[in-house]
């Protein structure tokens, strides 16, 4: 087969490359190459898909968009807002088995399915899963798939399910009322296939192909052409497009109406109905051209416009829902995007692009109910066009993207710092370094200590390499795969060889090109670096993730995944022990099979946090002695909140609701609990004996929510003191408003004048006076009554702290707001607990002495008040014996309290490693500084009167960091997305 | 310093002794905290309506089943079989399950009686200044149909309107109970009152967003104590 494109050989490759993995090379991952993994597997999860999008489905009734990915979940979102609904995962394998490649909602919204790599190649027994929508529960599990499932349907009466199918199987269609199988239609055209009319008008967009049909090396086409695409129109009928350039018309019951070669010639890969039957509309890869044919005899009617399109293909069609407008979009690019096309009068009329994909190609288009399309982009990317072909909105990746980093992705020479770019052309950059535990956004350029990848030696020189299969070494040719594609490579400084990375592996080829080990990447591998010892490897990767390796066997020893924000990081070992920014403990987690029958389920690393949260470990896992720790957390595994549904819809207008859950206890584990919060504060709780609810059966739970809108969730507590992910519900009251405003009660403790002279600081007890004068201007404003407690110097005494901490449980109650303010010295002990030095600590005597931080979670987290912690405690040293460095982990304590599961919203004045700033100009620290200044009115960031949890976290993040010339970067930990003002500033002045 | 003064100077005073009074003291070991709301099957030898105190145990039988509300938390239980342990703000439950809601109430405002209030900590607001129609109601509630415990000899509460005009309710005391969820009638939201029962009386206010007829019984009482 003669290879034209990478498109086109990445349509064939996927057979190829899965049978080239059943004969593993050496150095791949111990799991059996295929096969389902028994042991959990850690995976990036950022909310949003961090690999292509296949497809799409819509139900404008269900209010749902259903996304498959490459990156193995299957996501529904919420077409009202925009919400991610809910992440439903397959069974996975190591290698490819789980990616998704196609899916589809059934019409009465109440079913999703799924197919792609479900399977093991060579084997009858590739698989498709049907979902149910409401619950996440798997239905069912078709597995006797003669190859993988590439496009799904849904018959429009709902009875019965077609799937095409790779490798010359056409496509299947299964009765739902028993999942039998209906029919089976292998691309084979006994009768031959017509050529048809492609050139039958004088129509400059009808451009005739220089290629001619079959090729002249295969002259029977295509030997096993997969079907991509499959639809259903309204009377039933259905309509197929294979890689052998077929169209095939079926009537209701599958029996071929008409067969022809598509006029434009191969690759046909949509052919969509028009909404009144009439027409289909046929798009192609590699081409850039339309057709639409008649939906009766398939003949061509005409080609829309293709004016200016003079690249890429516009490989997928849609019409708009009434007809009037017929889209389509693929590789074609302009000016750095992939524009969608649309033309009116049904197709015939003047084509409009609108840009659509940011970065990569369109792969899919669906109709909006409302007019205009929804579109998905290989990033991966999900967005929609409004009927005026504007563009609304788009969802991009939430992973960095490494693509043509070149140059920019350095390493120290430890490899323990790397710098790396956020984004092509021009993105933000950032250095992690391990050693102090640090993301910094737009460092200073590294200088020489930092090293680019070795691209050219005397002894070593790569050609033919970017974007190629055909790489080579000296001029001898480098092994690969059928169709598998080089992105990346670095000399090795030794000059013993190189390192190449393709869009499926990083493999290490000796001088002489031969192969010493290759391991499958968890992305494309868009660049790669070794230290100039020679020692690590360092990869960076299309699912956002950077990975070091031992250049000797490629074994992974650390992985790092920052977010796009900036802000949140995520650093871990392959035993799943993990070191991480505020907030970044939820960007990776344990994907666990629970067979190959059931639903998968998802866990967070924080679900881990009291075993898994290991810095000294993780800090040391690129050192040349480090062994690795094993992990495992199997008796970990906690319990699983399956469902969450309100009776009645989520609009209340009264404050008891009934909700209905069902739980799942882990295996050989008991419930013990369930919690039920509002906006991340207990409202009720279910304990005892709770056998009866452990096995998943759905039951009902009264609650009193709040007079306001507000976010309901439940976690479920193993008896091993496990505790489940939060499952969330948002309601919105539009009830009557409450009079009164919630009062605040503010316990403020700032200890300056210790009695010990080193530890003395300059500003901690005005830092508490002053938060809790700002906050006492809010008396009758944003609070009913503020009532403080205000603890300075000698005040602030361990006996009057625990006072306080009784004062707050018991005066503030359910709708008020209780916070806890503490600036002075705060310590880890030996065994990494927190307490927080009161003037009276001594640090020789912590657990006598101090002030524990169970001691401050147990007060916070038993309120019914909504609780805030602001905590400045990371002070210069003194306490440790180590003077300059900080003395506590503050980032534990900010993930801890702000976890669903213990709803406290926490204000820490840095992170990790960082000390706070005073200064004398200002009088304060500069976490203090940057909140009186947000709480005054600067934190108004809408001008809408209102200074909010959220609104106050973006301001102290950049004025702290502009005061401290980015020394020190405050950290905010939020347990419910729900936000709220602190403050109100109104045209009356600021405060 | 004239009468005037004089007067102020009292009025303050009696004021801040009113404060004073009013403010909930720290709860101790053996104090009420709780009332059973519901009793069914075999709940040893709690009834319905009965005060607990903190500490006390009590033990289920078959089918029993418990509902407590506790006063200055606003925790309501349902305890079904095992033994549960009365706390301060909620129970300790062995055997059985309970499911804990929060509900609405004012929490640590609910007045107690004389009698009771050596075990509650509570204090009585007896008369205050400036009348009841002006100072600000004793306790809110939750309900349209509150229900009054009263402990004595009183025969009837009376129910009186103080922000509008209406004619007085007189509910005849069964056990110490009366509840108006078990008539025909409704207070109305926002509405302020004045139950008194003999010698004693307490204001109260019903939310101005009830609308619910009945509901958790730590909501929606005022104990009285002629």
């Amino acid at each position: 087969m003669k290879i034209t494109s990478w498109r086109a050989a990445g349509l064939l490759t996927l057979l190829a490359f899965g049978l080239a993995l059943l004969g593993a090379a050496p150095g791949t991952a111990a799991d059996a190459p295929g096969g389902l993994s028994e042991a959990p597997v850690l995976r990036v999860e950022t909310g949003m898909h961090t690999a292509k999008i296949g497809r799409i489905a819509i139900h404008p009734g269900a209010g749902i968009l259903a996304s498959a990915s490459y990156d193995k979940t299957l996501r529904l979102w919420s077409l009202k807002d925009g919400g991610l609904i809910r992440t439903l995962r397959v069974p996975i394998g190591d290698e490819r088995e789980g990616a998704l490649y196609g899916v589809a909602i059934s019409p009465d919204g109440g079913m999703v399915a799924t197919a792609g790599w479900t399977g093991e190649s060579g084997d009858p027994n590739w698989s498709l899963y049907l979902f149910d929508i409401a619950s996440g529960e798997m239905i069912h599990r078709i597995n006797d798939l003669p190859h993988r499932g590439l496009h799904l349907a849904f018959s429009p009466d709902g009875s019965h399910l077609a799937v095409t199918l790779k490798n010359g199987h056409g496509f299947r269609v299964y009765r739902l009322r028993d999942f039998a199988l209906a029919a089976a239609r292998p691309v084979v055209h006994p009768g031959g296939l017509a050529a048809g009319d492609e050139n039958d008008f004088d129509d400059p967009n009808c451009r005739a192909t220089a290629l001619p049909y079959l090729d002249a090396d295969n002259p029977e086409g295509v030997a096993a052409p997969s079907s991509g695409w499959l639809e259903f129109d309204n009377q039933g009928r259905l309509v197929t497009v294979s890689l052998d350039g077929s169209i095939r018309l079926f009537d209701a019951e599958f029996n071929l109406l008409r067969a022809r070669r598509a006029p434009g010639g191969e690759w046909p890969t949509s052919a969509s109905f028009s909404p009144d039957g009439k027409y289909l509309a046929v798009g192609y890869a590699e081409r850039q051209r339309v057709d639409v044919l008649s939906a009766e005899d398939l003949s061509l009617q005409f080609c829309p416009s293709m004016e200016g399109v003079d690249n890429g293909d516009m490989w997928r069609t849609a019409w708009s829902a009434d007809g009037r407008f017929l889209y389509a979009g693929g590789e074609f690019e302009r000016a750095g995007t992939h524009p969608v096309r649309r033309w009116d009068d049904g197709g015939r009329g003047r084509p409009q692009d609108v840009a659509a994909a940011s970065a990569k190609g369109v792969t899919y288009l669906a109709p909006r109910a409302a007019g205009g399309v929804y579109f998905a982009g290989s990033e991966p990317a999900l967005g929609a066009i409004d009927e005026n072909h504007i563009k609304l909105f788009e969802w991009r990746s939430r992973a960095a993207d490494f693509r043509d980093m070149g140059s920019d992705f350095r390493l120290s020479a430890n490899g323990a710092q790397v710098y790396f770019k956020f984004a092509s052309g021009g993105g933000a950059t950032a250095l992690f370094a391990l050693e102090t535990r640090a993301l910094k956004l737009d460092p200073p350029a590294p200088g020489a200590d930092f090293a680019p990848p070795l691209l050219k030696t005397p002894a070593m020189a790569v050609a033919n390499w970017q974007g190629s299969y055909a790489p080579t070494l000296n001029g001898a040719a480098l092994p690969l795969f059928p169709y598998e594609r080089a992105e990346s490579y670095a000399v090795a400084p030794d000059q013993s060889g190189i390192l190449l990375g393709t869009r499926w592996r990083v493999i290490r080829y000796g001088a002489n090109a031969n192969e010493m080990w290759s391991f499958q990447a968890p992305g494309e591998t868009w660049a790669l670096n070794i230290t100039t010892d020679g020692r690590l490897a360092a990869a960076a990767f299309g699912d956002g993730s950077i990975r070091w390796y031992r250049m000797a066997d490629g074994a992974e020893l650390l992985a790092l995944f920052a977010h796009k924000d900036g802000a949140r990081w995520v650093a871990w070992t392959p035993a799943g022990h993990y070191l991480a920014s505020p907030g970044g403990d939820s960007l990776v987690g344990w994907h666990v099979n629970r067979g190959a029958d059931r639903a998968a389920d998802f866990f967070a690393v924080r679900r881990f946090r009291e075993a898994f949260y290991r810095p000294d470990i993780v800090m040391q896992a690129l050192a040349a002695e480090a062994r690795e720790v094993p992990g495992g957390i199997g008796r970990l595994l906690p319990p699983v909140v399956a469902a969450l549904t309100l009776s009645g819809g989520a609009e209340i207008s009264a404050p008891r609701v009934t909700v209905e859950l069902s739980v799942r206890a882990a295996p050989g584990d008991t419930l013990s609990a369930i919690q039920v919060r509002a906006d991340g504060r207990p409202i009720a709780a279910l304990e005892g004996d709770l056998a009866d609810l452990a096995g998943g059966a759905p039951f009902e739970l009264a609650l009193t929510v709040p007079r306001h809108d507000s976010e309901i969730s439940v976690t479920a507590e193993g008896s091993r003191g496990t505790v489940s992910e939060a499952a969330r519900l948002s309601l919105r009251w539009v009830g009557g408003a409450a009079e009164s405003r919630p009062d605040l009660y503010l316990l403020a403790a700032g200890v300056s004048h210790y009695a010990a002279e080193e530890l003395r600081l300059n500003f901690a007890h005005k830092d508490a006076r002053d938060f809790a004068a700002i906050l006492l201007a809010q008396d009758g404003r944003a609070y009913g009554t503020v009532h403080l407690r205000i603890l300075s110097d000698d005040e602030a005494s361990g006996a009057a702290l625990r006072d306080g901490l009784a004062w707050l449980r018991r005066e503030a109650r359910a709708g008020d707001f209780a916070a806890l303010f503490l600036a002075g010295h705060g310590v880890d002990d030996a065994s990494g607990a927190y307490f927080f030095l009161p003037h009276d600590g001594d640090p020789a005597r912590l657990a006598e002495t101090a002030l524990a931080y169970g001691e401050i979670k147990e007060a916070l987290t038993s309120l019914s008040a909504r609780s805030l912690l602001f905590v400045d405690t990371c002070r210069a040293g003194g306490v440790w014996g180590r003077p300059g460095e900080p003395s506590n982990d503050v980032v534990r304590v900010v993930n801890d309290l702000s976890s669903p599961e213990n709803g406290v919203i926490v204000f820490a004045s840095s992170t990790h490693a960082q000390l706070s700033v005073e200064n004398a100009a200002w009088r304060n620290g500069a976490f203090t500084e940057a909140m009186l200044e947000g709480l005054a009115g600067r934190a108004d960031l809408f001008g809408d009167g209102e200074v909010t949890v959220s609104t106050l976290d973006a301001y102290i993040s950049r004025r702290v960091r502009k005061l401290t010339a980015g020394r020190q970067t405050p950290a905010v930990g939020k347990p419910v997305e729900a936000d709220f003002p602190l403050a109100l500033v109104g045209a009356d002045g600021a405060q | 310093m004239g009468l005037n003064d004089i007067a102020m100077k009292a009025f303050l005073v009696l004021c801040l002794l009113a404060l004073f009074a009013a403010a909930p003291a720290p709860l101790r070991a053996g104090e009420l905290v709780a009332i059973v709301e519901q009793s069914e099957g075999n709940t040893g030898d709690v009834q319905l309506f009965d005060m607990l105190e903190a500490g006390r145990v009590i033990t289920l039988g078959a089918g029993g089943r418990l509902v407590l509300g506790y006063l200055r938390s606003c925790w309501r239980e349902t305890i079904t079989g095992g033994e549960v342990t009365v706390g301060t703000e909620h129970g300790t439950v062995k055997r059985g399950r309970v499911y804990r809601e929060l509900v609405e109430c004012d929490g640590g405002s609910l007045i107690l009686a004389d009698a009771l209030s050596d075990k509650s900590g509570a204090m009585v607001y007896r008369a205050p200044p400036g009348g009841d129609s002006e100072a600000p109601p004793q306790v809110i509630l939750f309900s349209l149909t509150p229900a009054f415990h009263i402990t004595g000899a009183a025969a009837q509460v009376t129910v009186e309107r103080l922000d509008a005009e209406a004619p007085p309710l007189a509910l005849a005391l069964e056990g110490g109970m009366a509840d108006l969820a078990a008539t025909a009638h409704r207070l109305a939201p926002g509405g302020r009152y004045r139950a008194s029962a003999d010698q004693a009386r307490v204001t109260f206010a019903i939310d101005r967003l009830a609308e619910a007829e009945g509901g958790p019984l730590i909501g929606r009482i005022i104990f009285l104590n002629p």
